[in-house]
């Protein structure tokens, strides 16, 4: 039972190292590249839910679904609702969708009024 | 399907769920974490016994814990995964993973209370069990696991669509 429960672990301790070995620093399912993106604020940004979120037009009347970091940490950044005000012009700059379709942003920043919100700082 | 969303999201619940605080999605998200694995694990154990694993352990000394167990994290998941929902229950419109998983907790539950019914079910603590039986309850078994996989699965999936 016991030499079962150590080969257990050392299975585990394997996995483990294996997959650090192959962890990345992308997003799936967003572009490798980071672009920039500027537009009007639509949608305040919320926090409710897995992750911040709000909503811009860019100059085409394109709207754009702008994912932010978790709540807490979108809020840590100081970005929250009502801090932007709606109509206001924005800049966010991140990994866009990797699906052409989806006009949809993972952000690491957020830029407005000469202000950056940067929720991942260590992407930016 | 559009008009169920779109209440859930209006509801009491939903609404609490946007304004309490941001933590709350992720506390209620670890609260619906530990049902799954409440749940999965449990329905593991007992459907790989079923289907013919450990057969040195009786079905019945299993059965009571792991039946318990199933049906505890169902309900923690079942609660908690309403609250989850309502917080932007739109947003799931259109994703098609929201189907499949729902569907495969339909069969998981059906097989449950199918399964109950069986008269393999009543003969399942006969030693040695009928040859029927232990196919009946292997059936029961597989059926139970590829339901409840397909549905932590799909559940899975739907934050990537």
């Amino acid at each position: 039972m016991e030499a079962r429960f150590f080969a257990c672990l050392a299975g585990a301790a394997l996995g483990l190292a294996a997959s650090q070995a192959m962890a990345h620093h992308g997003w799936a399912g967003q572009q490798t590249d980071q672009s920039e993106l500027t537009g009007m604020l639509k949608t305040d940004v919320s926090l409710a839910g897995a992750h911040g979120s709000m909503q811009i037009v860019d100059d085409t009347g394109q709207v754009w679904d702008i994912t932010l970091a978790p709540a807490a940490r979108t809020e840590r950044a100081g970005l929250k609702p009502g801090v932007i005000p709606m109509g206001a012009t924005v800049t966010v700059r991140g990994n866009r969708n990797s699906d052409m379709k989806r006009f949809e942003m993972k952000t690491v920043r957020v830029t407005h009024d000469g202000k950056n919100y940067d929720v991942y700082p260590d992407r930016t | 399907m559009e008009a169920l969303l779109v209440w859930l999201e209006g509801s009491a619940l939903g609404q609490l769920m946007r304004t309490s605080g941001v933590w709350t999605y992720g506390v209620v998200n670890l609260a619906h974490i530990l049902g799954i694995a409440t749940l999965f694990g449990a329905v593991l154990v007992l459907d790989l016994r079923l289907l013919g694993l450990w057969r040195r352990v009786p079905l019945a000394a299993l059965e009571r814990p792991a039946l318990s167990l199933a049906c505890a994290g169902f309900a923690l998941a079942a609660v908690s995964g309403t609250a989850l929902i309502t917080t932007n229950a739109t947003e799931y419109l259109g994703n098609p993973f929201l189907a499949v998983k729902f569907t495969a907790i339909g069969l998981g539950l059906l097989n449950a209370i199918v399964a109950q019914l069986l008269p393999a079910w009543r003969s399942r603590a006969l030693d040695p069990q009928p040859r029927r039986t232990r196919a009946a309850l292997a059936v029961v078994g597989a059926t139970s696991l590829l339901a409840w996989l397909g549905a932590v699965t799909a559940g899975r999936m739907i934050g990537y669509w």
